[in-house]
């Protein structure tokens, strides 16, 4: 796959990369370097200008782009939450047509999500605006994950946050990816301590390049794809 | 009480020029440098209004509906043109939907106050559709100059609140749901305000134009409440028309925003 913004030099070129269930996959990069130009352009929110992109076999232009993104969340490296309740936030998605054939949560459940979230004592009336910067990007995390995504792309996630927050959504990333088999594609100019990361890639030069081995953890091969058609 | 009006001789035309002579003498004391504007104005006020009052009066011996519809048209592409010279939006194109929805909610506004309020015989009579086409494309222009510019403002400053909502499976139209509504409100707001203060705070020109042309006050009152009635309705059909047009060629087709993020774009 490849993508390049009009006038300019490509910013990616022969990227390929397959992301399966599960997996956990970091892509670090100096800045500029089309990291999350990358990731946009999985959220759908940029189109790659040659190559192709698959999403169970199929191009992701194929896919109704409502559904493709409840199935392949994306959160932004800012956490962005509207100015209303917790529980307003975490239910906003259940309004959308695309989400309306699914069971809104109850209290109790996401009361008890918001433990796992490491959110445990925050009250689903409080307002979301008041939260810290890592409490914002977890409840986002949840958000994202009460849709049961099968894909999670992670633009940044703990750039913004200090020491303690930044472990913390480190945690609930690894759990995501051990309990939930929720594949993730996080970018980060940071190290990011999550053990179950399964292929660290770099950016470099418009190329992506394996910076450590690829150790398999399972069998099962889908999701997205990318590479050259 | 209707009293013929007086009409003002070529002698005190020139009279009203004093006018334009205390400001030019203003302008040379105080060294504005706006000689040249008020004479070029000046100018062109007489020039221009006398242009128009000989077209006018040539369209109403005419009468013939093909010209009173294209010079309706005329009018409407120009206030069109004026919105786009207005937005300096270069990411969208804005232009023919501008045009369809002023096309569309104009003529219909227009036609319905001629044909079914008013009942002039014919419906297209000059002497009415003219004036008060003429009515709803000026002061309704502004308001899709200001739905327009609300628009590209907040697509744009809430960009990520706008791809938060679309990353959770929302359409562009549930994403954009409170810009669109800001968007319609900023263009129908300013003709709401205008129904309040009118009366109070301002005479307004229409009837300020019947009264001096000798019309009964309370004859000339039930036709500037048409006009404002019909200023809120024409700018309530074009805001809309025109946001629901817009909207969409704001997003492509995977529903991503094709604004690009600048902030300094609308002038």
């Amino acid at each position: 796959m490849e993508f390049a913004f009009t006038g300019r030099p490509p910013l990616l070129q022969e990227v390929t990369l397959q992301v399966e269930a599960g997996d956990f996959i970091l892509i670090t990069g100096p800045s500029g370097s089309g990291k999350s130009t990358f990731l946009r352009i999985l959220a759908r929110f940029l189109t790659h200008t040659a190559g192709s992109v698959l999403f169970h076999g199929q191009p992701i232009e194929d896919h109704e782009a409502p559904q493709y993104r409840r199935r392949v969340a994306y959160l932004h490296q800012t956490p962005v939450v509207v100015d209303d309740t917790v529980r307003h936030n975490l239910l906003l998605p259940f309004s959308f047509k695309a989400n309306q054939h699914r069971m809104v949560p109850s209290d109790d459940f996401l009361v008890k999500t918001l433990d796992t979230f490491l959110l445990d004592g925050l009250a689903l009336d409080h307002p979301a605006k008041s939260l810290s910067g890592g409490q914002m990007q977890r409840l986002c995390l949840m958000r994202s994950v009460l849709l049961e995504p099968e894909i999670m792309l992670l633009d940044e996630p703990i750039s913004a946050l200090d020491h303690e927050s930044r472990q913390a959504v480190e945690v609930v990333m690894e759990t995501l990816c051990r309990n939930r088999r929720i594949a993730a594609l996080a970018v980060s100019h940071q190290p990011l301590r999550v053990n179950c990361a399964s292929r660290v890639f770099e950016l470099k030069g418009a190329r992506l390049a394996r910076r450590e081995p690829f150790l398999p953890h399972h069998s099962e091969t889908r999701e997205v794809s990318t590479g050259n058609a | 009480m209707s009293q013929s009006i007086v009409p003002i001789s070529d002698a005190q035309l020139v009279l009203a020029l004093l006018f334009i002579a205390l400001a030019v003498a203003a302008s040379l004391l105080y060294r504005l440098r706006l000689e040249r504007d008020l004479l070029l104005g000046t100018l062109r006020t007489f020039l221009q209004l006398f242009v128009m009052g000989y077209a006018l009066t040539f369209i109403f011996n005419f009468r013939n509906p093909l010209l009173v519809f294209s010079i309706y048209a005329v009018m409407i592409s120009f206030a069109a043109w004026i919105v786009r010279d207005r937005i300096k939006e270069k990411a969208v194109s804005y232009f023919p939907p501008t045009l369809f929805s002023m096309l569309v909610s104009y003529s219909v506004v227009t036609a319905l106050v001629t044909g079914v309020v008013i009942r002039s015989d014919p419906w297209w009579s000059p002497q009415y559709f003219i004036p008060i086409g003429g009515m709803v494309v000026g002061n309704s222009m502004n308001a899709i100059a200001l739905t327009l510019e609300r628009l590209f403002s907040e697509l744009r400053t809430r960009r990520d609140e706008l791809e938060m909502k679309l990353s959770l499976g929302a359409d562009y139209r549930e994403a954009s749901q409170d810009t669109f509504r800001n968007a319609m409100k900023a263009g129908m707001i300013p003709s709401i305000n205008s129904m309040m203060g009118v009366g109070i705070v301002f005479i307004p020109g229409m009837m300020t134009g019947q009264i001096l042309a000798g019309a009964d006050p309370l004859v000339s009152v039930r036709y500037q409440i048409v006009v404002m009635l019909m200023l809120v309705g024409s700018t309530a059909i074009s805001s809309f028309i025109v946001t629901v047009l817009v909207r969409r060629r704001c997003f492509g087709r995977a529903h991503e925003l094709l604004l690009p993020p600048r902030s300094k774009n609308i002038s």
